[in-house]
This record gives C-alpha cells, structure tokens and sequence, in this order.
C-alpha cells in the first residue's frame, strides 16, 4: 500500500480549493482579456463591467467553494478516518465513490458558476447602462460560456490527477472490482472524447470568428471616418452658426460626394441636436463627444451604432460640426458577407464536430469490445470471440490481450484434462479403498466370534478337568479298597490253608469278604458314571472343536480376500505411475526432438553466415568490376550490366539471409516456449506419480497386515486340529477305561455267586476248602486284574488331565492370537480408513479441480 | 551520338547516413576494411596505414574528415584506394553502395552562395530522381583539408 498522499482532509481540501481558484482565475483574466481585444466600449461601460464582473465573479466563487466543500465532504472524512487509523469499510466505500465523482461534480459546478456570469454581468450592464444594447451583451455572455465550457475540461482531467493517488489507493482497499463497478458512475470513453474534443474546437472556432467578424469591421470605419474627419475639419473654418446657410450647401456636398450619411451641429453644453434629426445621435455618443477634450475627434475609439468625425466650430467654441454614417449605412454589402461567414462558421462546427465524433467512435469502438471481452472472459467464458483490429495502441492491445487469451485456453484445456484423469484415477482408487474397508469390517466380525467360540472352549475345557480331578479322587480311594481287598484275600488265604481248624471264623470272614465285594461294586458303578461324564464332555468338547476350526478357516477366506483385493488396487496403482513413466518419457523424447531441432537451426544459421559472407564479397567484386568497367569507357559498357546483375543478384542473395536469420530467431523462440511447455507438464506428471506412490503404499501396507492375519489364522487352525487329535485319544482312552469298569463289574459278580456257592458248601468242608482256596486264587487273580484295571484308569485319568491342561494352555494360546489377529485387523481398518481418508481428499481436490475448469467455457 | 561526352561514372559512397559520389576514373578498387596501423604523430586526419597487397598506403576517414564524428567500423565498412595527384591512399567509408551513370544536364555546380565564399569541399551536385541528390567530393579539396589538419591540429580539432 502506497503512503497517505495527503497529511489530513483539511490539506486536500485546501490544495484542492487552490487548484480550483487558480485555473478559475486564469480563465477570468484570459476572458477578461479577449473580451478588452474584442470589444471597444466607452470608459464607463468598462467600469460597469469591471465592477459587475467583481461582484459576481466574487459570489460565484464563494458559490463555487461552498459547492466544493458539500462535495468533497465525504472524501475529506476518509482521509481524517484513514489519518486517525480508525478507517472502516464504509469509509472506504463512501470515500470511493465521492473521489471517483469529484471531478465530474466539480465540473458541473463549474459549468454552473460561469453560466451564472455569463447571465448576471451583461444584464447588470444592460440595467444600469441605457444604451448598452445590441450584440455587446450577447458577445459577453458568449465568451464567458466558452470560458467556462475551457475551463471545464481543464478541470476535469486537472482533477482527474489531482485525485489519483487517492483514488487509486482506496480502490485497492476496497479489493474487488466487482464491488467497485458498483460505486462508479459510468463515464464512456466515447463520450469524453466526443465532449472533450468537440468543445475545444467548437470554442476555437467561435472565438476565432467573433474576432475576425469584429475587426474586419474596422478598416472599413477607419477609411470612412478618415474622410469624414478632414472635410468636417474644412468645414468647421468656414461654418459660422447652427443655421449658416453654408450647411445646406454642405450637406448636399456630402451626399453627393458619398462622403457621409447626415451633418449635425451638435451643442455641447446642453448635448442636444441643434441643426439635423434628433435622433440621429445617441445620448451616450453625445455625451462621449462633449466629455472630450481636443478640437476634433473620431468614433474609432467606442464601439457605437454609427461612425462619425466632429470638429468643433472655431467661431463658437460650444459648437461641433458632426459628419455620421450609420453603421448600416457602412456595412452595406458586407450583411451578404456575414451570412457566407456564418454558413462557414456553421460547417466549421460540424466538421469539428463530425472529427470529435469520429474520433472518439474510433477510440471507443475498440475500448467497447476490450471491455466486453475482458467482461466474458472474467465470467468463465473462453470461446474464441469476434476480432477487432485497429491500427493505434489500442489495436496493438487488443492483439497482445488475443495472445494471452489464446494461451489462457490452452491452459485451461490443459488443466481439464489433468483434472479428468486425476479425478478417475482418485475413483479407482476410491472403490478398491472401500472394498478394502467392507472387507475389514467382515474380518473384524469374524474374529469377534472366534474369539467367544474360544471363551466358551476355555469353560468347557475348565469343567472336564474338574470332572478328571474328581474322577480321580474316586480312582484313588478304588486303588485303596483294592489294596484293602488285596490284604484281605491274603489273609482269606492263610485262613483257607488252616480251615479246618477255624472253621467257625469262615462265616463272618465270608460276609466280611462279601461286603467288600460289594463296596467294589459301588465303587465300579461310580467310576463307570465319572468315565462316561468324561465321555460326553470329550465329545462336546470336539464339537466347540469343529466350530473354531469353521471360524477360522472362514476367517483366514477374507483374509485372502483382502489380499486380493488390495493387490488388485497396486496393480491399478503400478499402472498409473507406469502411464505416467510413458508421458515422461514420451516428453522428454520431445524434449529432446526440440533441442535437437534448435542445434540443425543453429547449424542452418552457421550455413546462412556463410552464404552471407559469399554474397558479400561478391557484391564487393562485382562493386570493383563495375568501376572496372567504368575507366574502361564505352568498351566497358557491357561488361558493367553484367557486374550490376551481380551485384543485384548478391543484393538479393544478402537479403534473402537476413530473412532466414530472422526465421531462425523465430524458431529458436518456439523451441524454448515448447520446450518450457514440456518442463510444466512433467512436473505434472511428477505430482501424478507422487500421488499415487502414495496410494501405492497405503495398499501395501494393507495387504502386508492381511496376509499376516492369514498367517495367524492358518496357525490357529493348526492348533485346533492338534487338540482335536488329542481330544480323540481321550476319547479313545475313556473307552479302554469303559471296558476294563465293565470287566470289573462282571468279576465283581462272579464272586458273589462264588460267595454263595461258600454259604452252600460249608458243610462239605473240604470240598469247600478247596473250593475255597481256588475261589481265593481265583479272588486274588481277579484283585490282580481291578489293581490293573485301577492302574490303567489312573494312567488314563492322568493323561486325561495332562490332555486338559494341554487343551487349556492351546485354548490361551488361541485366545491370545485372536487378540493379536483383532488388533492387527483394527490396524487393518485404521490405515484402510487413512487411505480412504486420502482417496477422498484426493476425490476432492479432482473434483475441486474440475469444478474450477469447468467454470471456464473453451469450446 | 555524344554519349561519352555527356556521362559521368561515380561510385557511391554511404558515410554517417549521406550518400557521396567519387569519380570512377580515382579509384582504383575497394577493399573490405582491414585493421589500420596508426602512425604516431601523423597529421590528425591521417588514420593510419594498411598493407594493401604489400604496398603500404595511408588512410583517411570519410566520415571523421567531412562531419568530425569518430569511426566506427561495421560489416559494411569498405576501403576506397584512390589515386589522387598521382599519390596512392585509402578512404575509409561506411558502405560502398553503387557505380552510377549519370547524364550531364543531371550534374549541378554547388550553390554560388557556398562556392563565393570558398568552399571547395564538393565539386558538384548529381540530382537523382528517386532519392537524395549525390554530393560529388573534390579529392583535391580532402587532400588539402589533411595538410591543413598537420599544420593546423588546433584549429581544426576546434573547428
């Protein structure tokens, strides 16, 4: 921003108010002057017009700086706002709009104090001067229009500069143009023109005619009067009163000799007609003869209705003889000369007119279409328009602005495409992006579920080792009764081998024996019940299995899924920047075309140079040959048109390369204008490329996490079919442990019925004691067999139990990875949302671009 | 018919943008401007030399002898050798334009008003119908104007 050209707004009125005064003042005394060449009045109608001009030159000025002040009111305001630094928009806008008036409204105001002179001073003079009539008032008020018609146009441009600085700087305060098309009161260049220049030449002319029509007068009155003036001076001798008869004779001397219209005696004292017409003289034409002082005198020097000499009579000092010719009289033929110099005058005008007219409609009619161009353009609008040509600087404008027009849409279709392929490229993008993130989401549910199939494998695999730990409480307090039963049948047995002598004993030893077998029973029947619990625990167990394996393997498919998909988005990705590698390419082959084309230009110009050289020195020989053949006279003659055709020749040779070189200047040019053309397309294509390397990685790292996440998966799956494996040899082991409970149920009664074959056969003694000792053998066989059977149960169970714990530490591990599989596959939806963040600002930014170009029509 | 008696041949001479006119019957030929050695303390006129073929002859500057402006040398720039009064030298101008034939009722005296008061500097005026008239130079006048530039530096330098 410029500094305040002015320190307040009371400087800038002042200064303003200086200007104004000054080129008034200067117009006043210029009006002043002409008018004094123009016109001869009397001493007292130039006091008349000396002090009426005072007067209302004096309130027209006072009229005129009161004018200035309502004017400029508002400018002044800013600039003291502006001062002051609490300047405000409205300040600015108010400011604007009076400065970019001021000088149009001073003008009218102008205008309106000169018409005001123009009006008041000849009428003042004609109210206070009786004989002041005719075509003195007219010439006056026609001179002080003109004046301030001059003045007028001065001012304006005068103010025009005055202001700029202002002007200019509150415009770039207000910034839009569009804002301040509305504050301003249109003027056109046209009509400026028209008014500047027609009322220039329109004032020329008049005053130049007014001039020429007063002073042509003038030899003419000065010839008639000389006349008059020596036959009046002979006359005035011999001529004794106002009634000598000698008059008579005199008057029809004068008539006859056509030396003057009428002879008078005038009396000077009383200033009446005493001898000829009374009114042949006017009151102030008698006045003015009796106020002067010498013997004789002449018209010439006022302006009045008729010429006349006088000389005063010698013999009666208060008399004048009087010779007058009516102005009328004098002109005589001259009215046919006024009406041709009024017709000229008249086609003086319209030729001036017709020139302003022409002039401006010249300057106008390109400025019009430059506006209406710019007008269009600035809306969008860059169809190629009608051309204009013209010859000035105007002309040169509207070519220049052509070129940069047509460049302007080359741009823009440029960009357009740019902005198309950004914009599908950024769609493509952004429909792999969102089936990358429906893919998440998917994968992000499904690891969701595996993970409560999972919770729940982890309680049910809680409950089956507690059932395994109660089931082997039950199988250690078997192996303790079995060891019992052990102890027991060893003594049976000792009892058996001493049977006869303790009979008696036999009976509650047996029932003893019989109890215990029961409570085996009891004890088998249990263990029965905790296997098949275990049973049925293991086969649900490998359904909860199956199902995370189902979950999983469903999982690991979206996974892949995703890795599809997001490699299928870097193969689009890979394409792109590979297109844009064969635009790079492809420019820099041109590029490289172009300068190659400059060096043949440049090795054209070096041939060209020689050429040059050549006919120069050619031009020289036939030169030196001419004046060869010129000393050798007539002889010559011949052989010197043959040497001026050489010279011409070479003449024609030399400026034929000049043409060239000119010519490899131009291509030169082109070549670096394409050239530079190249260099901003390749660094759009740059831009291009970094754009979708960038997308490029965004899909990389989504299919890195995918295939992590398939990797994970894979693991879980293996897991679970490691556990199901195991969970089928339990099951396998609970079936062994199923037999040998049933075996031990069967043994079980075989005693008993061997118990009662005892209770029947104790009176044959030894039958039964030998029944006895082989049942007992039997007995410990069969405790043999439980202890077995106990053992393989134990062993079993502790498997089982290890298997349990196995399951339980899988299950963690399971959970564990899921945990890691959802994180990773939040990550997944984190960058997947990045990216898709990315693809829609990039979409932005395209279809911002678009909407941009599209604002521009080209076709 | 008297052809041989009424035309002239002049070769044409441009110097500082006006066209000079130089019987053909005093040049011997032109050259292409060669570097000109100057002489110390030569006469101020005097250029320098050249070595024209191996002989050494003087140069003088048409341009510096008739309007005072220093040379200056481009691509059109030629040398005039002459032969005047029997002495051999070379005229330096700014281009060699043309070799002429002009009629003698073309061929004027210069302005009795110049020649009255001693100028000698152009022996004639060649009118052209198409272009500028030619100024014909008196070779006798320019070799003079040099002995008066060694007497007279001076003078000369402030003239």
């Amino acid at each position: 921003m410029s500094e305040m050209p002015f320190a307040s707004g009371s400087v800038f009125r002042r200064r303003l108010m200086i200007r104004n005064v000054l080129l008034q003042a200067c117009t006043g005394i210029v009006v002043a002057l002409y008018l004094f060449a123009l016109l001869q009045l009397t001493a007292e109608q130039w006091r008349e017009f000396l002090v009426a001009g005072a007067i209302f030159a004096g309130v027209s000025a006072l009229a005129e700086i009161w004018m200035q002040c309502r004017i400029d009111r508002a400018v002044v305001a800013c600039i003291d706002a502006q001062v002051g630094g609490a300047v405000q928009q409205a300040h600015f806008r108010g400011g604007f709009e009076a400065v970019m008036d001021l000088p149009r409204r001073m003008v009218l105001a102008t205008q309106a104090t000169w018409a005001i002179v123009a009006i008041t001073v000849p009428g003042w003079m004609m109210l206070r001067l009786d004989d002041f009539s005719g075509i003195q008032p007219i010439l006056i008020a026609a001179v002080a229009a003109m004046g301030g018609l001059v003045t007028s146009i001065f001012l304006f441009f005068a103010l025009k500069r005055f202001v700029a600085p202002l002007r200019d700087s509150w415009a770039w305060q207000l910034g839009g143009a569009a804002e301040r098309q509305g504050l301003i009161r249109g003027l056109s260049l046209f009509r400026k023109l028209g008014i500047a220049v027609s009322g220039v030449m329109v004032s020329t002319v008049f005053a130049a005619a007014l001039l020429s029509y007063s002073l042509a007068f003038r030899p003419i009155e000065a010839y008639s009067i000389r006349v008059q003036s020596g036959y009046v001076g002979r006359m005035a001798e011999r001529v004794v009163g106002p009634q000598d008869p000698l008059l008579d004779l005199v008057k029809d001397d004068l008539d006859e000799l056509g030396i003057a219209g009428q002879l008078l005696v005038v009396d000077l004292s009383s200033r009446k007609i005493v001898n000829g017409p009374p009114e042949a003289l006017t009151a102030s034409e008698l006045r003015w003869i009796a106020a002067s002082k010498g013997d004789t005198g002449t018209s010439l020097e006022i302006d009045s209705d008729s010429s006349f000499a006088w000389s005063r009579i010698e013999d009666d000092e208060n008399l004048a003889l009087v010779a007058a010719t009516p102005r009328s009289l004098l002109i005589g033929d001259l009215g046919r000369v006024q009406l041709v110099f009024g017709v000229l005058l008249l086609v003086a005008f319209a030729i001036s007119l017709i020139a302003a007219f022409l002039m401006a409609a010249d300057v106008g009619r390109t400025t019009e279409w430059l506006r209406q161009e710019v007008g269009r353009i600035a809306s969008g609008d860059l169809t190629r328009g009608e051309v204009r040509e013209s010859e000035d600087e105007l002309g040169d404008l509207a070519r220049s602005f052509e070129g940069m027009f047509d460049s302007l849409r080359a741009t823009i279709r440029r960009m357009a495409e740019m902005a198309e392929r950004v914009d599908a490229e950024a769609s493509a993008i952004a429909k792999v992006g969102r089936n990358v993130a429906s893919t998440t989401v998917d994968q992000v549910q499904g690891i969701k579920r595996a993970s409560g199939s999972m919770a729940a494998i982890n309680g049910k695999v809680s409950g089956i080792a507690n059932s395994a730990q109660l089931l082997n409480g039950n199988v250690e307090e078997a192996s303790s009764s079995i060891l019992e039963l052990g102890a027991a049948g060893e003594e049976l047995n000792q009892t058996a081998s001493s049977l006869s002598v303790q009979i008696t004993d036999v009976s509650s030893s047996i029932e003893e024996m019989i109890r215990s077998a029961r409570q085996v029973s009891e004890n088998t029947e249990t263990l029965a019940g905790a296997v098949s619990e275990t049973s049925a625990s293991m086969a649900q167990m490998a359904d909860s299995m199956h199902q995370v394996e189902r979950a999983a393997s469903e999982t690991a498919g979206f996974s892949s899924q995703v890795v599809v998909l997001a490699e299928g988005g870097q193969e689009r990705v890979r394409q792109t920047i590979a297109g844009m590698d064969a635009i790079r390419e492809a420019t820099g082959s041109a590029d490289v075309v172009i300068r190659g084309l400059g060096e043949r230009v440049h090795e054209i110009g070096t041939i060209v140079d020689v050429i040059d050289d050549v006919a120069d020195e050619t031009s020289l020989l036939a030169l030196n040959a001419a004046i060869i053949a010129a000393q050798a006279g007539e002889q010559g003659r011949a052989f010197s048109v043959v040497a001026d055709e050489i010279k011409a020749l070479a003449d024609r040779v030399l400026a034929s390369t000049k043409e060239i070189s000119g010519l490899i200047r131009a291509v030169q040019q082109e070549s670096s204008n394409a050239i530079s053309a190249i260099e901003r397309g390749s660094s759009s294509v740059q831009s291009g490329v970094e754009l979708s390397a960038e997308a490029g990685a965004s899909l990389e790292e989504i299919t890195g996490a995918a295939r992590a996440s398939g990797v994970r998966i894979e693991e879980i799956v293996q897991a679970v079919r490691e556990q199901a494996k195991d969970a089928s040899r339990v099951s396998e082991l609970m079936g062994q442990v199923n037999r040998s409970v049933e075996e031990i149920r069967a043994g079980g009664h075989e005693q008993e019925r061997g118990n009662e074959t005892v209770m029947r056969g104790t009176v044959v003694m030894r039958e039964v004691a030998q029944q006895t000792h082989r049942t007992t053998e039997e007995q410990a066989r069969g405790a043999g067999r439980i202890r077995d059977s106990i053992e393989s149960v134990t062993e079993a169970v502790d498997k089982i139990h290890a298997a349990l714990q196995e399951q339980s530490v899988e299950c963690r591990h399971a959970v564990s990875f899921l945990e890691e599989v959802y994180e990773r596959t939040r990550s997944n939806e984190e960058s997947s949302r990045r990216m898709s963040e990315a693809t829609q600002r990039l979409q932005q930014q395209a279809e911002a671009l678009r909407e941009d170009v599209r604002r521009f029509r080209i076709e | 018919m008297t052809g041989t008696e009424t035309t002239v041949d002049l070769a044409c001479f441009e110097t500082r943008g006006r066209v000079y006119g130089i019987d053909v019957l005093q040049i011997r030929e032109i050259v292409r401007c060669q570097e000109v050695t100057p002489l110390p303390r030569a006469p101020e006129l005097i250029e320098g030399v050249i070595d024209l073929r191996g002989v050494v002859i003087p140069v003088i500057d048409l341009g510096h002898a008739l309007c005072k402006e220093p040379a200056d040398e481009g691509p059109e720039t030629r040398i005039a050798v002459l032969e005047v009064d029997g002495m051999v030298l070379g005229l330096r101008v700014d281009a060699a334009v043309d070799v002429i034939s002009v009629e003698a009722r073309d061929v004027d005296d210069p302005p009795a008003l110049a020649t009255h008061a001693g100028y000698d500097t152009v022996r004639a005026v060649v009118r052209r119908a198409d272009a500028a008239p030619v100024l014909v130079l008196s070779l006798e006048h320019l070799l003079e104007s040099v002995y008066r530039s060694a007497l007279h530096p001076s003078s000369e330098a402030e003239a």
